[in-house]
């Protein structure tokens, strides 16, 4: 089986950063760039996939800046046999959909069976990218996988979705077909250092819009269908439940607007006999929907 | 760019009842379709019992397409996508909105990139500019910026709310929204998935950080066969268990149970912590809980201080009677 992952090189979201002047800046000058964690998570199933089937090959492919040959190196170092890095200054500021029709372009000239993503990426945290991408490809589309099967050979997959309070939805999916990994799908082998050596004398073969095929209004900004206007700070997380009721004086009513809604949690408190206290939590949860 | 009119918004449905962030999503829809004087339009597949197109009316739609459509689509995000990607094709919305809920995510991304539509997923504000676009706020970075965007020339202008940042608004009663049954076109003869089958999570067993109820117990317990009540408790709540870190260190409970500092964060619907004083270190992993409650002993206890509601009193003596409660009002 042939198996393409797509891996993004991101800033540390670990590190400590703020927003200065609309861009976020972090604190120790460069921010450490790191594979996405769900990208690695979906080369660790491309490998388990691969050495199981005991046939077959993984490619990794990236869009970025050079830089991003460090987390192609990560995964060639898990025993990946192909890396191919698309770098051009072009693809500077692109949105998810020029991304993906680059990546698209690329991918459609290399047979493939599978293509694996990560459900979204750490530092835009859209996930749009595999969506788009599986469109562009003609390729069937499973989202937030967490169990993969091979059935028959190869020709299909049973693989798990996670949904909401660890509800699992079955689905059968026909190749080829594009899956976004959702965390917790394996842990990622530790690399060995025979592994990392050979990896760094690995060629990662490059290649710019122009090889792609892709003309200047395809890529970047002028490729992209979403423009991002502005970084602002984070919104002070809210601490408290904002009571909508009239019973607030109008003072304390003031006070939470200008504070930005942020009222310190009031709590009510119950005390007294047993029966009583029960039955007041159970009409509390049949308030708060819980029941 | 004229043609393209209204704002749509996607209603998601399961087993027939309409999902939670519907009303509030519409509620939403109206706030910008009354910016921008434009219609509201409520897109659902199947048809809506009449008690679901009163709520939806009530709640600012005016026109509800329904595709009725046998529950295998619905169940299909694949053909669902093809399904509604016809309909809005047809009918050229100005805006599509949907709540950020995993399958609304996921059909919102396909729906993008089948009509090749602009996306911005997560949103906690959308809102409309001055050149009457949608611009849409999200949270980057896990949360240590916000980001706001706009779709320039794609249509229509997508964005999935978070179900957070959405709020219930006030009825209008008496409003009435027109319901048009769609036939369904555009449905692919093959299809690359298939649902074979939903598995329910087991709160028992399934990850801390995935469950929406969590009832935690610490040192108050006493021991570790005392955690049979924090179990019974939260099996009635259908919830999981969680526990401080003293009590995983006591060996009363695993450590993939434990909740802080050196465990697991959560941030579920509920947390209810019994016989924990809420030291800094648990409270760190439990602390962006939507409803906290908290039963101790010692009125100072500072779990008190975070927690929506406060129980001061024995554990041993409320638990038992919230159990028997709860049975009794399962029967």
């Amino acid at each position: 089986m042939n198996i393409i992952v797509c891996v993004k090189h991101v800033p540390d979201i670990e590190d400590p950063m703020l927003v200065e002047k609309g861009a976020v800046t972090f604190l120790n000058n460069k921010p450490r760039m790191v594979i996405n964690s769900l990208d690695l998570l979906a080369i660790e199933e491309a490998m388990r996939i691969k050495e199981g089937m005991k046939r077959g090959q993984v490619t990794l492919i990236s869009l970025g800046a050079s830089s991003s040959e460090e987390s192609l190196r990560k995964g060639l170092a898990m025993g990946v046999e192909e890396a191919i890095l698309l770098c051009d200054p072009g693809f500077d500021n692109s949105d998810g959909y020029a991304t993906a029709l680059a990546l698209a372009k690329k991918i459609s000239a290399i047979p493939h069976d599978l293509v694996l993503c990560g459900r979204r990426a750490d530092d835009t945290q859209a996930g749009v990218v595999g969506a788009y991408l599986a469109q562009m490809l003609g390729l069937s589309l499973v989202q937030g996988v967490i169990n993969v099967a091979v059935n028959d050979e190869g020709k299909t997959l049973t693989v798990h979705r996670k949904l909401e309070r660890g509800t699992r939805e079955v689905v059968a999916c026909s190749l080829p077909a594009l899956l976004t990994v959702e965390a917790g799908i394996n842990t990622p082998r530790y690399l060995s250092v025979p592994g990392i050596l050979k990896a760094r004398k690995k060629a990662i073969a490059k290649y710019d819009s122009k090889e792609l095929g892709l003309s200047s209004d395809e890529v970047g900004p002028s490729g992209s269908k979403s423009k991002v206007i502005r970084i602002s700070p984070p919104k002070p997380k809210m601490k408290g439940l904002i009571i909508p009721d009239g019973k607030l004086s109008p003072a304390e009513r003031l006070k939470m607007i200008a504070g930005g809604g942020l009222v310190p949690r009031k709590s009510n408190m119950l005390e007294g006999e047993p029966r009583k206290v029960a039955s007041q939590l159970l009409q509390f949860f049949k308030q708060n929907r819980i029941l | 760019m004229s043609q393209y009119k209204g704002v749509w918004v996607l209603i998601e449905r399961r087993d027939d009842e309409l999902k939670d962030g519907a009303l509030e999503l519409v509620g939403e829809g109206r706030r910008i379709a009354d910016k921008l004087k434009e219609n509201l339009v409520a897109l659902t597949p199947g048809n809506v019992s009449a008690e679901q197109a009163r709520l939806l009316s009530q709640h600012g739609a005016q026109r509800i397409l329904t595709a009725e459509c046998p529950a295998p689509i619905r169940d299909s995000l694949e053909i669902s996508c093809h399904v509604f990607s016809e309909i809005i094709k047809a009918h050229d919305p100005e805006i599509v909105l949907s709540v950020h809920t995993i399958n609304g995510a996921d059909l919102a991304c396909r729906i993008a990139a089948n009509l090749g539509a602009g996306l911005i997923t997560a949103c906690d504000r959308i809102d409309v500019n001055e050149e009457n676009l949608l611009v849409a706020a999200k949270l980057i970075y896990s949360g240590k910026a916000t980001a706001t965007y706009v779709c320039p020339q794609a249509r229509p202008q997508m964005a999935t709310v978070n179900l957070d940042a959405l709020e219930l608004k006030r009825p209008k009663p008496g409003a009435s929204a027109e319901v048009i049954s769609l036939q369904i076109k555009g449905i692919p003869e093959t299809i690359g998935t298939q649902t074979m089958d939903f598995l329910p999570g087991n709160p028992r067993a399934i990850d801390l950080t995935e469950a929406e109820i969590v009832v935690a117990g610490g040192r108050g317990l006493g021991s570790a066969s005392n955690f049979k009540l924090i179990e019974e408790l939260a099996d009635l709540l259908r919830g999981s268990v969680g526990a401080t870190r003293w009590a995983v260190d006591a060996k009363w409970l695993p450590h993939d149970r434990q909740i802080g500092l050196t465990g697991k964060t959560v941030s579920p619907r509920l947390y209810f912590g019994c016989g924990l004083s809420g030291a800094s270190q648990h409270t760190m992993g439990m602390k962006n809980s939507k409803v906290i409650v908290a039963i101790n002993k010692d009125k100072h206890a500072p779990i008190f201080e975070i927690a929506d509601l406060g129980v001061v009193g024995d554990l041993f003596e409320v638990i038992p009677e919230l159990v028997k409660q709860l049975r009794e009002e399962e029967l």
